[in-house]
């Protein structure tokens, strides 16, 4: 008859420890989202690239997709050299944890501009990550950045197919 | 007795934003404030706080800041009441001053849209002004100001809705850490937590022993006036502003005028000096209006607003909690391992960051930890 309590405090400990692994990824999580915040705003590629899968793949705001890190590096630093004052900023609001298969999703809103000849554009929506825990660090493997507002430019009257 | 998850200790400007970030993750939690929810007596009245990004205190708050700003929208988005108005923020000031230094390197370190002005832009546009010829002009076109009663009575509205226990005019006299959680003996009642966060503003130091002789609250003054061109000092026509004019140390700022339909009172032009003022009690504060108070105003007037004219409508101090490098410390206390945490000494630029202060708070609260680089507002620095 011992072994029911036994049985029952092995679930509680074995429930809690899920919750706090839960909780400690869901902070990583926005860890890396900060940090790929702040590669943004330093133009440093190298730093952005760290926190992506190689397989890495971006549904744009313009509906361009791309595919695999080094490709998706190589359009950050042509943004980056040409399109003036270029800053992403992405804010997350909910992170969700598959600990069974390591993976999570994160949503949040996003935020762009930079300098056109004609105006600052200002560009922002909703956008949601795939992430990956691999060996123990969590990678985003996917980004869609749905746009919801663009001003300033006449880039935004440019509609994208 | 109750036992809750978590009890806050001030219900101001970073209270009010933790018990909300709290109740939202399904924590019980008391939320203890010993005056009435909003009040003047320390450091959030008052209308209207600037919310800038070119943070020249320290390029290290960029990072929260952007994570003010977006919780700033998730609140207006919840509640559907604005608490983020964009008018833009003029800055003045010698080159060499922090306030310009400081702020160019935060806007190129972030990439923060940070536009200089030349002269001939400034007197068409912004006539109002009286500057020194050598003062550099910027313009940072998303700074403007945040509205600290509605914001933190709006907090607390929705941590009560979400099951928060809400205990106004109810003074906290002592806490203690015991191994079965936490006691705070109040002026009405015992209540037991397994955490306590203390956002007690200038009266932190008295609930935090061993940080209090890092924590120093002063007294400041706030003003509201009135200029003879009232209407070109109405939002949409003037800007917030901040001005450093090396002639005396700190730095002076202002709003444009605020409908008091809309926003409440006082009525009229709000300016102020930013620079902390001696140690004082906040429990034995003067609060009475002195010629030296209004003198330190009319030096605002007369130097940089000579063509407004502008009297005196209403003036108010307030209190700030100053550290010794005006960083905030946003800790777990001294000794108290991860059971009590604490965000203090802010230094008279707090209020901008509550809405991400709230969440921090919850996190390390919570979790034991945040997302957000707060290693420089360690307590730790002071060690």
């Amino acid at each position: 008859m011992k072994t029911i309590p036994h049985i029952c405090s092995m679930i509680y400990f074995l429930l809690i420890s899920m919750i706090a692994t839960a909780q400690s990824d869901d902070l990583l999580i926005r860890e890396a989202r900060t940090r790929s915040n702040s590669a943004i705003a330093a133009r440093d590629t190298t730093a952005l690239a760290a926190e992506w899968t190689e397989d890495f793949h971006v549904i744009s705001s313009r509906n361009s997709e791309v595919s695999g890190k080094a490709n998706n590096r190589h359009l950050f630093a042509n943004e980056f050299q040409t399109k003036k004052n270029l800053i992403y900023i992405r804010s997350t609001d909910k992170v969700k944890v598959n600990p069974a298969w390591n993976m999570a999703s994160e949503s949040g809103q996003w935020t762009g501009s930079w300098q056109e000849p004609d105006g600052l554009v200002k560009i922002g929506g909703n956008y949601f990550a795939k992430w990956h825990k691999l060996k123990g660090v969590w990678k985003i493997r996917a980004e869609i950045f749905v746009p919801l507002y663009c001003t300033g430019s006449v880039f935004c009257d440019k509609t994208p197919f | 007795m109750k036992q809750y998850d978590a009890i806050v200790i001030g219900l101001g400007s970073m209270g009010s934003s933790t018990v909300y970030h709290l109740a939202k993750e399904g924590m019980s939690v008391l939320g203890l404030e010993q005056f009435d929810i909003t009040h003047d007596q320390g450091s959030h009245a008052g209308q209207s706080r600037i919310i800038r990004k070119s943070y020249y205190e320290h390029p290290d708050y960029v990072p929260i800041l952007e994570r003010a700003y977006h919780n700033w929208r998730v609140l207006e988005n919840i509640t559907g009441v604005e608490v983020y108005h964009r008018t833009g923020l003029l800055y003045f000031g010698n080159p060499e001053h922090q306030l310009i230094k400081g702020s160019k390197l935060s806007a190129s370190t972030y990439n923060i849209p940070f536009h200089p002005m030349n002269d001939e832009e400034v007197s068409i546009k912004y006539p109002h002004f009286e500057v020194p010829q050598d003062h550099e002009k910027w313009f940072e076109p998303d700074a403007g100001f945040v509205t600290p009663e509605r914001a933190i009575l709006l907090y607390v509205q929705l941590a009560m809705r979400l099951g928060a226990d809400i205990q106004a005019k109810e003074k906290v006299l002592h806490w203690n850490r015991r191994p079965d959680g936490i006691t705070v003996t109040t002026d009405k009642g015992v209540y037991t937590a397994r955490k306590l966060i203390i956002t007690a503003g200038p009266w932190a130091g008295k609930l935090i022993p061993t940080l209090s002789g890092n924590l120093s609250p002063s007294r400041q003054v706030v003003a509201w006036v009135k200029p003879k061109n009232w209407k070109d000092f109405e939002m949409g026509n003037f800007p917030c502003w901040t001005l450093a004019d090396g002639m005396k140390p700190g730095i002076y700022y202002g709003f444009p005028i605020l409908d008091v339909g809309k926003f409440g009172g006082p009525i009229g032009l709000k300016l102020a000096y930013h620079y902390p003022t001696g140690k004082t009690d906040p429990d034995a504060v003067s609060r009475i209006i002195t010629e030296a108070d209004e003198a330190e105003i009319r030096y605002i007037l007369d130097n940089f607003f000579p063509n407004s004219n502008a009297e005196l409508l209403t003036l108010k101090t307030c209190l700030y909690t100053n550290t010794p490098d005006e960083n905030f410390i946003i800790d777990f206390a001294p000794g108290q391992d991860e059971d009590v945490v604490i965000a203090a000494g802010f230094s008279g630029h707090g209020f901008k960051f509550a809405s991400a202060i709230g969440e921090i708070m919850a996190d390390l609260a919570l979790k034991g930890k945040t997302f957000l680089p707060i290693g420089f507002l360690s307590a730790k620095r002071f060690a």
